[in-house]
């Protein structure tokens, strides 16, 4: 697997997160095991492997072969954009890339990890770590504000200190919510919203930025603006980014683009 | 932000559903802290109750034998004279009457003596009696009670008849029936017919002056100084039983010690006319410790002594011991000519203070054998009798039951004696009132028939030269054996000191050999062996105010199924609740938030949720537990008999039952949070929170939910076939339990229908039904959208309709047919209790003619009586709320127990003869110390918590504790208040129980109120009160069926509240196919169909859940109902079904008002 573009410049930060991870070993436990798993992947195989992956939902007749045999591998800080027909499986895909949903075959591997072996406090942790998310709704808590939504991750994360709400309103600045960190979800519009949950999938540095149709409910103008905000974020982070879009326009902006048609992952035509 | 920021933001966003599961979890709290306050008023009031009616009393003594009222002015404590009886004005009559003849003291101890105070010829009556008397001050009274009696009325010298006193008095005031108005020694709520009377009224009236046979103390005045000076701890009871040894006479036990100077020797005898056994063997001891001879004397009358045609009537005969100074029995007359004579005879009377009986030869008289008899020179000579002769002595015999039969008993005449010496001491015979003080034989009012035509003048010219001198001596040991009774053997024992060098002592060495005597004979003397006890009655009273039933745990019990609705309840919004944030947790999930963290952070909100159910609760519990008292002093009155209690809280019950509210309410959610690990964060994410099965797992399922059906049903076939073979009481539970089964069977059956694959939509479209048929059709399948909800509510129903409709099985009917021998009537029409024992036969002519009541003859053709010894004690029923610590005891006589009958729910019987008969297992003989009863198996179950085979202990008139064994568990009887043994056993534990106050009585139907009515007119002066058994057992019935009527209404609200959640779901049902919904209407379905589809949807579940509740509960009943129909509340249940439909509707008509008020457009947009 070739280095992710940046490798060696995130080399630094990811260094600087082994020490709080190690000193979190020493107090044991599933976050302990993964961070010194996670510190140590990281530096040798980053990025996200997908192997003859396969997806069968039951029926009442016979089983609904969703993906038939994906295979897929990015390295870190690629960007892909995956298309294709309602209910080809898209998101899937992402829900498997995710590790929220199970695969029926095949392997997922992601920083060389295969996170469908991990309990389920692991990969909890895993996910909370190494993935972040953007769903085509923005799944906020209406009870929390601005500030607060993005900062959710947080509260499980192992190595969260204070600093990372310093980093949530560095991040909140830099898509252009800086005056709106108490509003509340209902307070905004729904691209400001989708901004939010940008920033909330990125707070914990994931290696991994799977975006469900992130602009599936935005006018054009807005879904521009976030699309900027996903691709600059996640370049900014050096995330491995894929984006499921019907969207023609915001897979274009992506330097890769594939297709599931029929179950299978096709370089776009 | 953190996990508590996320936390308090989470419930104030969400406080409206939150509000609604506290709210749940506030109902449950209310209910179970107030089933506790319930049971803490109880407590309470039974406490305060306890406290109220014994004032300043703490302690009490109550004797069958009257005392010196000296002996309590001794005790610091006020003496008094407590009697059972009735009272009776012109125009009305009271039975069960507590006559109490008290005095200053007694007013004393009295927390608020009353105003007005008894003078001599008044009473005070309390306001009970006094309305049901209809007497008020000024107005005239008669008492009625039985004559207190030193000898035993049981006993042959024992007065049977003109027993009762009436005693006519002027009602100085009424008194309230509260306070000292309420006073008396047994715990029971119960209001008393109080009449209190001065002491010296009573004292005058009894011609008792100076007696009491009862007194009651003040803990603090029990002190003696020696205790006070010691620190002493001791209990105020023991020291108070230390000074009643201490200060009792001779006179306090009815004995005194007669000096009789001339013939040298004290005699020590009891007015009692016999010595009792304990009181004889003390005597006897004393004077062998002391080294005074003594002789122990038994003196009985003969009716006749007859030798061939020859008769003398009515004549005493003495029975002791003729000590042989000769070993040789071949010598047993001393030879005159022998030197040693004087020191033989001298030794003789030294031997036996009687001194010696010469025969008419001038010999001394020997030894007799058994069955020899001596005769005096005159009654030889009246029977011209010489020795060799036959003697037939007849004399009276009492029986077990007190009844005298004539017994008679030949000697052979061993010799006859000279009228010298004991042979002439007129003293051998005890002093009776009406005999010993009668001029002549003519005079005579003995308390056995006498037929005076037999005596001659010459029979009148010895009685007045020698009064009761014995005609006729037999040995002790064989009076002993024909004359002896439960009451004693002895009659006298003489003790005679011996003089120096042969002559008789000086009468004041007798009067100190009487001191010596007397301070020794007391010393080894317990009052408690006597029966003088006294009982802490305070402190058992508080004990006993612990209740016989913790009615916090019954109101648990009544209210446990509105408990289980409400934690159904809780469960059922807090799932809601979390499911409408599916999304929420969804996305937690998804940004890396572990299901343990998640679980946490649901968990925390229901705890903070139930901690203020819990508190909202407490308020509710107060209230819950006064409407629960309310009910109790006003609906439910007859479970508790009077409006005593009040409601009462303490801080215990108050955080325990908060606590366990609080417990209750996160027990049912844990469910809920648990079964988060199963739910995908992408189905979360979708909103979907119970996820849907596929087809072929929902098939799988409802092939599961069908097996569990059809083990179900196999069990409830099983479970009635069970019931087949068994009696009425098997039946009953095999059928329950059918019931029980098949309702599951019904559950999974609908559970399993929810979950099947549907039926093709094109079958229905095919059909092409009506609109209304397709709507409903519709309405059923959304019912089937969430099985586990569906069935959840249609089982919530169905269960409380099933528990609240078959509990009705155990709703207790009073026959009203003919009685039974085999059931909980026995066969007996009536049951009567007397306020004074009877000791004549009711079924014989003699014993009516006895009792007065010779013109009721015809009335009573065909009744028969069969009287039951009664020791008074402790209701032992559900009317008695008190733990009941010296319950009532019947004793059964033979006859009785020959008779058998009744309905028994489980017995020890082993032998055939006692399956056939288990009364004969009264007779069985378990040991020392251990005596077989019957109990009814509500009492032993209820009341007493014991089983089959397990002992209550009591103790007996002496103060020995002995345990009651329950053999038997009888069924539904009427003997629910009291235990049942043997008269044998009986006897021998309460000796100084005489006559017959408890009565089982066989007569016609037809002539039932007749016979009643001429029982109780002809006995009235007896208090006689006859009640049918009918009656008695409807009496506990009423209770049983109180509770089952305060279960039903209960369990009803849990019902009602049951629907309230099946109105939750609907409301969730509707607000989540808001869009669907909406849709329906964008396709042209009508409101009205709208509505149609929601009240279906809701009526169906409710109708579901009626239906297989009602049926499986009609198994249930099925015996009952076979028997009679009518006897379950059709009406009530109605009433109730009704009000679960109205609530289960009203409920469906929010939902539907919710489904119409569905914004379409935004609600399809949100689609």
């Amino acid at each position: 697997m070739r280095p992710p573009p940046g490798c060696c410049k995130r080399i630094l930060p990811f260094n600087s997160a082994v020490q709080p991870r190690q000193e979190s070993l020493r107090r044991g436990g599933a976050r302990a095991s993964y961070a010194l798993m996670a510190a140590t992947d990281s530096a040798n195989t980053s990025g996200l492997s997908a192997t003859n992956l396969t997806r069968d939902y039951p029926t009442r007749a016979e089983p609904l072969r969703i993906l038939r045999g994906v295979n897929l591998s990015l390295a870190r800080g690629d960007a892909l954009a995956v298309t294709g027909p309602s209910g080809s499986g898209k998101s899937t895909l992402l829900h498997i890339f995710g590790a929220l949903d199970r695969p029926t075959g095949g392997e997922v591997l992601i920083n060389g990890r295969n996170p469908f072996a991990l309990p389920e406090p692991e990969l909890a942790a895993f996910r909370n770590r190494e993935i972040g998310f953007v769903f085509q709704e923005h799944y906020l808590l209406p009870q929390c504000s601005v500030l607060e939504n993005v900062l959710i991750p947080t509260i499980v994360a192992p190595d969260a200190g204070a600093a990372v709400a310093e980093r949530a309103r560095m991040l909140l600045d830099r898509v252009g919510l800086a005056r709106r960190l108490d509003h509340r979800p209902a307070e905004l519009s729904g691209g400001e919203r989708q901004r939010v949950a940008i920033v909330r999938a990125l707070i914990n540095r994931p290696t991994l930025l799977l975006c469900d149709e992130p602009t599936g409910n935005l006018d054009r103008v807005t879904a521009r603006s976030v699309a900027d905000v996903i691709l600059e974020m996640a370049k900014a982070e050096n995330a491995t980014l894929i984006v499921v879009t019907h969207s023609a326009e915001l897979a274009a902006r992506l330097p890769k683009r594939m297709e599931l048609e029929e179950g299978k992952l096709e370089p776009a035509k | 932000m953190n996990l508590r920021t996320l936390f308090l933001r989470s419930l104030r966003h969400h406080w409206r559903s939150l509000l609604a599961v506290s709210l749940g979890a506030a109902v449950g709290t209310a209910v179970l802290t107030g089933s506790l306050i319930v049971g803490d008023s109880v407590r309470a009031s039974l406490r305060d109750l306890t406290l109220e009616r014994l004032g300043r009393v703490d302690c009490a003594l109550v004797a069958a034998r009257l005392f010196r009222d000296q002996l309590a002015a001794d005790l610091d404590a006020a003496p008094a004279i407590l009697l059972r009886g009735s009272a009776m004005t012109d125009n009305a009559r009271a039975g069960q009457v507590n006559v109490l003849g008290v005095d200053d003291r007694f007013w004393k101890l009295a927390l608020h003596p009353p105003a007005t105070q008894p003078r001599e010829g008044e009473v005070l009556l309390n306001e009970t009696l006094a309305r049901e008397l209809d007497a008020r001050a000024g107005s005239r009274v008669l008492l009625r009670f039985e004559k207190p009696s030193a000898v035993p009325r049981d006993s042959v010298m024992g007065r049977r008849s003109e027993v009762v006193a009436t005693v006519p008095l002027t009602v100085a005031a009424v008194i309230p029936s509260s306070g000292v108005g309420r006073f008396g020694l047994q715990a029971n709520q119960q209001l008393p017919r109080n009449a209190f009377v001065p002491l010296a009224t009573l004292q005058r009236a009894l011609k008792l002056a100076g007696r009491a046979n009862a007194m009651v103390a003040r803990a603090s005045s029990l002190r003696s100084d020696h205790d006070s000076q010691a620190g002493s701890l001791r209990h105020p009871t023991a020291a108070l039983q230390t000074r009643l040894q201490q200060a009792l006479t001779l006179a306090d036990l009815d004995l005194q010690l007669r000096v009789h100077a001339a013939r040298g020797c004290v005699s020590l005898e009891s007015g009692r006319m016999i010595l009792e056994p304990a009181i004889a063997n003390a005597a006897l001891a004393a004077t062998a410790d002391l080294g005074i001879p003594a002789a122990p004397t038994l003196t009985y009358l003969a009716n006749t002594i007859a030798v061939g045609s020859r008769e003398i009537p009515y004549s005493t005969v003495a029975a002791f011991d003729f000590k042989s100074p000769i070993a040789n029995p071949e010598s047993r007359i001393p030879n005159p000519e022998s030197q040693d004579l004087k020191s033989q005879i001298l030794n003789l009377k030294s031997q036996n203070p009687l001194g010696a009986l010469r025969l008419t030869s001038g010999e001394p008289a020997l030894a007799l054998g058994d069955d020899e008899i001596l005769l005096n020179e005159w009654a030889a000579t009246d029977l011209a009798a010489k020795p060799g002769d036959a003697v037939r002595l007849a004399y009276y015999a009492a029986d077990a039951q007190g009844q005298l039969n004539t017994a008679e008993h030949t000697f052979k005449l061993a010799g006859v004696v000279t009228l010298t010496g004991a042979a002439a001491d007129p003293t051998l015979t005890p002093e009776y009132p009406g005999i010993s003080d009668a001029k002549t034989m003519a005079d005579w009012d003995p308390p056995f028939p006498v037929d005076l035509k037999h005596v001659r003048p010459k029979d009148e010219a010895y009685w007045n030269e020698r009064r009761a001198t014995p005609k006729a001596f037999v040995s002790l040991a064989t009076g002993q054996r024909l004359w002896s009774s439960r009451f004693g053997n002895l009659t006298a024992i003489r003790l005679a000191p011996a003089g120096s060098a042969g002559v008789p002592p000086a009468e004041a060495d007798l009067r100190k050999t009487a001191a010596l005597f007397e301070k020794k004979l007391l010393a080894s003397l317990t009052p408690d062996q006597l029966g003088l006890q006294f009982q802490p009655v305070k402190e058992q009273g508080l004990r006993s105010a612990a209740g016989a039933t913790d009615f916090g745990q019954l109101f648990f019990g009544f209210s446990f199924f509105l408990i289980v609705s409400a934690a159904m309840l809780v469960a059922l919004l807090f799932r809601l609740g979390v499911e409408r944030r599916a999304k929420e947790i969804g996305i937690l999930l998804a940004t890396g938030f572990p299901v343990r963290v998640v679980r946490r952070l649901l968990l925390l909100e229901a705890c903070a949720v139930a901690v203020a159910g819990g508190a909202l609760g407490v308020p509710g519990a107060v209230a819950y537990g006064a409407l629960m008292i309310a009910g109790l002093r006003t609906w439910w009155l007859p479970a508790v008999g009077t409006p005593f209690l009040h409601l009462a809280l303490t801080g215990g019950s108050l955080a325990v039952g908060c606590a366990g509210g609080v417990i209750v309410a996160l027990v049912s959610v844990w469910r809920t949070t648990r079964s988060l690990r199963r739910h995908a964060p992408v189905m979360l994410l979708a909103g979907k929170f119970a996820g849907e099965e596929t087809p072929a797992a929902g098939a799988r399922a409802a092939r599961r939910r069908w097996y569990v059906a059809g083990a179900a049903l196999l069990a409830a076939v099983a479970s009635l076939a069970a019931s087949a073979g068994g009696g009425a009481e098997q039946a009953a539970m095999g059928f329950f339990g059918g019931g029980a089964a098949l309702l599951v069977a019904a559950l999974a059956f609908v559970d399993g229908w929810f979950r099947r694959e549907p039926a093709s939509s094109t079958t229905v479209d095919a059909a092409h039904p009506p609109r209304a048929r397709r709507v409903a059709w519709l309405g059923i399948r959304n019912g089937a959208r969430h099985p586990g909800r569906s069935v959840l509510t249609a089982g919530l129903v169905a269960s409380a309709t099933f528990l609240v409709m078959a509990v009705t099985a155990f709703h207790q009917t009073s026959g009203g047919g003919a009685p039974e021998k085999s059931s909980g009537d026995g066969g007996f029409l009536l049951v009567a209790e007397s306020d004074v024992p009877l000791h004549h036969d009711l079924n014989t002519p003699k014993g009516r003619e006895a009792l007065g009541m010779s013109s009721a003859a015809a009335a009573l053709t065909g009744v028969r009586v069969t009287p039951l010894r009664l020791r008074p004690g402790d209701d032992a029923s559900c009317l008695n709320l008190y733990a009941p610590e010296r319950p009532r005891i019947l004793g059964a006589t033979d006859a009785m127990i020959e008779r058998g009958g009744f309905r028994f729910e489980a017995t020890l019987a082993e032998t055939a003869a006692e399956k056939a008969n288990p009364w004969l297992l009264l007779r069985r003989d378990f040991g020392p110390g251990v005596v077989p009863v019957f109990g009814d198996a509500n009492t032993a179950q209820w009341i007493l918590h014991r089983g089959l085979g397990e002992d209550f202990v009591i103790t007996d008139e002496h103060g020995a504790p002995v345990r009651l064994r329950f053999v038997g568990l009888l069924s539904g009887s009427i003997f629910q208040s009291e235990l049942v043994m043997a008269e044998s056993h009986f006897l021998k534990l309460f000796p100084s129980q005489s006559g017959y106050g408890f009565f089982l009585i066989e007569a016609p139907v037809k002539r039932g109120r007749a016979v009643s009515q001429t029982l109780a007119e002809a006995l009235n002066d007896y208090g006689f009160n006859v009640t049918p058994t009918a009656e008695r057992l409807a009496s506990f019935a009423v209770i049983e069926n109180t509770y089952l009527a305060t279960f039903q209404m209960l369990g009803g609200l849990g019902l009602v509240l049951g629907t309230l959640g099946l109105g939750a779901i609907l409301l969730r049902n509707v607000l989540e196919r808001r869009g669907e919904l909406a849709l329906l209407r964008a396709l042209g379905f009508p409101q009205r169909a709208l509505a149609a589809l929601v009240l279906v949807e809701n009526g169906f579940l409710l109708l579901t859940g009626l239906i297989c509740g009602a049926a499986c509960a009609l198994l249930a009943v099925a015996p009952h109902l076979a028997a009679r129909a009518d006897a379950l509340p059709w009406g009530q249940l109605a009433v109730m079904l009704a009000l679960v439909v109205a609530a289960g509707l009203g409920s469906s008509v929010l939902a539907v008002r919710a489904a119409w008020r569905v914004p379409m457009l935004s609600a399809l947009r949100e689609e």
